[in-house]
């Protein structure tokens, strides 16, 4: 697909999820769509949200100022999660994410396909988890980076026993953390999500057991382009979400080939 | 709620020899017997009770009565009085059957839901329903966020803990969800008749109801749409056997009007049950409002906790401890046994608390003296007396009656909550 088709397809996609004529001749001139300009797409069809049948997703700007929801299709799955459930053998799956990244229902799911109980507890609520840990045989926590960072020094510090593995979730523009705390336990992985529950970076099993922490695949249900030095995130099916040549606010160097056969990408 | 039918199948799945010997273990059975048989309602009334530490002392794995893969969820309950936590397992519950009582199907906005059930499932009995599966989970340390997406759902229906409607009120006003929404199932411990007075004139466009449920067993009971009068009245499911336990003596009691006691109850939650709770001990104290025709089924009203030691009110804490302390110093005109039961009243300053401490006296002792010395001399804390709270017209004056009991040696040191 050259420039022009895929500009033409990214404008079908968000007319298709309900995009006003004004948004679509703005996106057409500009060839994608920045982050802002999402959050202005989102404002828009925020009216129509509310009788359709989509999960809504909390879409929160780079600052943190404002909240918009963000559609995507009931019967999508949150895949990479459930195989990392898997690769992991987890007996059960606590989630130590906010309540109002809506992500239960997703993460159940994934739970399921990997045959593991889901338990969930607010994240700071560190003596519940360490509790979950040892007695109802929780060994996958999901959470992001910093509540990982301060619940393993809490675990360290009452000698308490720590998670095999850890599942961290960052949200698109976060800082990247130090992921030493976690050198104890035998599996750290992240994710890299645009929203809540929708990964745009992902890890296999390879770069787990190489601990090679900031270096990412692109999530199954992505493509990447590189034009004119940006680089742009769209969506595979259509059908799935409103994510059409997003500007990715961030930069992405492709730095090699892993043994799982895909680009191995950093930040 | 069920039947001698039920309660015996009930009995004899779980106590197999080739299953999980929780309740095997429990019940004392022969390991040559291949299950426990019961043939009536008195042989039923004979099984031991199922405490919250019978389950903890067991491991998790050990409690288990389905393979390890067929679970779904772990729900947690808080220790109690400052015990450890017990994990319970859930696995797949077919029907679903805390949604059965939500009434009004015409509602058809989605719900924004913050309690001991899981989004998922709240989804599945929605979408079971055939009303709108949309949920959106309520999360306590972020209302505004969570609001802000009950806004966009198209939120009509709130189903949540009494104390999360209450923190969400400001917030939900404000964004004018509160408005929109036309029905609100809350659970947890109960309102007092103002509180509720107050989300209801709130939320001037929703019917207000409860579901009563513990973490342990899902939704069992419910109440009918709640008017201004505030009565909170429970109707049991008809997946649940409930019983009446005096914890004191340690004996069944015969629902009857006007019964307190501690709920006994037993349910299975899930298809298969993870953990089925038979007799279990709820915690709950009740008192039974009317009783069935044929004395099987009852309507009831929560008053608190069994263990229940302390209540806020306006000023300061009205504790059991200090009671007892107060009722000893006057043991000449006064029994050790007392009652303690908190109402709200209407007053032309508004509702207020109203105490009415049932009493023994020994002599010919005044009641309204009595109420005036216990009042001066209960300290709801260091330097701050009921009669001082009375003085600054906090609450009612206290009043003291005589306490009434079927059975004399029942003792009788206890705080219940009637709003």
């Amino acid at each position: 697909m050259n420039t022009g088709e895929a500009i033409h397809s990214m404008c079908e996609g968000y007319e298709k999820w309900g995009a006003s004529p004004s948004f679509l001749a703005e996106s057409k001139t500009r060839g994608f769509v920045s982050v802002s300009a999402l959050e202005q797409f989102l404002t828009s069809i925020e009216t129509s949200l509310e009788k359709s049948n989509h999960r809504l997703l909390p879409f929160v700007s780079g600052n943190g100022s404002t909240l918009r929801a963000f559609p995507c299709a009931p019967t999508r799955r949150w895949n990479s999660c459930e195989q990392t459930l898997i690769a992991s053998d987890t007996k059960a799956a606590m989630c130590m994410l906010p309540f109002f990244w809506q992500i239960e229902p997703l993460l159940f799911a994934a739970a399921r396909g990997a045959g593991a109980p889901l338990f969930m507890t607010q994240p700071d609520n560190f003596a519940v988890a360490a509790r979950a840990i040892d007695t109802a045989g929780t060994n996958t926590i999901i959470t992001t980076p910093s509540t990982a960072q301060a619940f393993a020094q809490d675990l360290t510090g009452h000698d308490d026993t720590h998670p095999r593995t850890w599942l961290l979730i960052r949200l698109l523009g976060e800082t990247v953390h130090d992921m030493s705390t976690f050198a104890s336990a035998a599996r750290v992985t992240s994710e890299i999500h645009l929203v809540p529950g929708v990964p745009l970076l992902v890890q296999c099993e390879h770069l787990l057991m190489a601990k090679m922490d900031k270096r990412f695949h692109v999530s199954e249900e992505f493509e990447l382009s590189l034009e004119d030095g940006r680089l742009l995130a769209t969506v595979r099916d259509t059908e799935l979400m409103p994510l059409f040549r997003l500007e990715l606010p961030f930069p992405l160097k492709e730095v090699s080939t892993c043994q799982c056969g895909k680009s191995t990408m950093t930040l | 709620m069920m039947n001698l039918e039920q309660l015996r199948t009930l009995v004899q799945e779980n106590t197999r020899a080739s299953g999980n010997d929780f309740y095997r273990r429990l019940y004392g059975l022969e390991s040559e017997k291949s299950h426990l048989e019961i043939a009536s309602i008195d042989e039923w009334r004979m099984l031991p009770l199922l405490s919250k530490q019978d389950m903890i002392k067991r491991s998790f794995k050990e409690r288990l009565f389905v393979p390890s893969r067929e679970l779904q969820t772990i729900s947690i309950t808080s220790g109690t009085t400052g015990g450890p936590p017990l994990f319970q397992p859930r696995s797949y519950q077919g029907t679903p059957l805390e949604s059965l009582c939500l009434p009004y199907p015409e509602i058809r906005g989605a719900t924004l839901a913050g309690t001991l059930q899981f989004p998922h499932e709240h989804e599945r009995a929605f979408a079971f329903l055939k009303r709108n599966p949309r949920v959106i989970h309520f999360d306590p340390q972020h209302i505004q966020e969570s609001i802000t997406l009950a806004l966009i759902a198209g939120v009509e229906i709130i189903i949540a803990q009494t104390f999360f409607v209450s923190a969400m009120c400001e917030v939900a006003v404000k964004s004018g969800l509160a408005e929109r929404v036309q029905l609100i199932v809350v659970a947890g411990e109960t309102w007092t008749r103002s509180e509720f007075l107050r989300v209801r004139g709130l939320f001037k466009n929703a019917k207000i109801l409860y579901d009563y449920g513990t973490k342990e067993a899902g939704t069992m009971a419910y109440t009918e749409v709640l008017g201004p009068e505030y009565a909170v009245v429970y109707h049991p499911m008809p997946h649940v056997y409930f019983e009446i336990f005096d914890s004191d003596t340690g004996l069944l009691v015969t629902p009857d009007t006007g019964v307190i006691g501690e709920l006994l109850l037993t349910t299975t939650v899930g298809e298969p049950s993870a953990f089925p709770l038979l007799r279990y001990r709820s915690g709950d104290c009740i008192r039974v409002e009317s009783v069935s025709t044929d004395g099987t089924d009852f309507t009831f009203t929560l008053l608190g906790r069994v263990d229940q030691d302390f209540i806020k009110i306006p000023g300061g804490m009205l504790r059991a401890d200090e009671l007892e302390r107060v009722v000893s110093k006057l043991s000449e005109q006064i029994s050790d046994r007392f009652e303690v039961h908190c109402f709200e009243e209407q007053t032309p300053q508004g509702l207020k608390k109203r105490i009415v401490m049932h009493i023994q006296p020994l002599t010919g002792a005044h009641l309204e003296t009595l109420a005036d010395t216990i009042a001066k001399q209960l300290h709801l804390g260091p330097s701050f007396t009921y009669a001082d709270g009375v003085q600054k017209g906090l609450y009612l004056p206290l009043i003291c009656v005589p306490l009434t009991t079927k059975d004399p040696v029942q003792k009788h040191k206890r705080i219940l909550k009637h709003w």
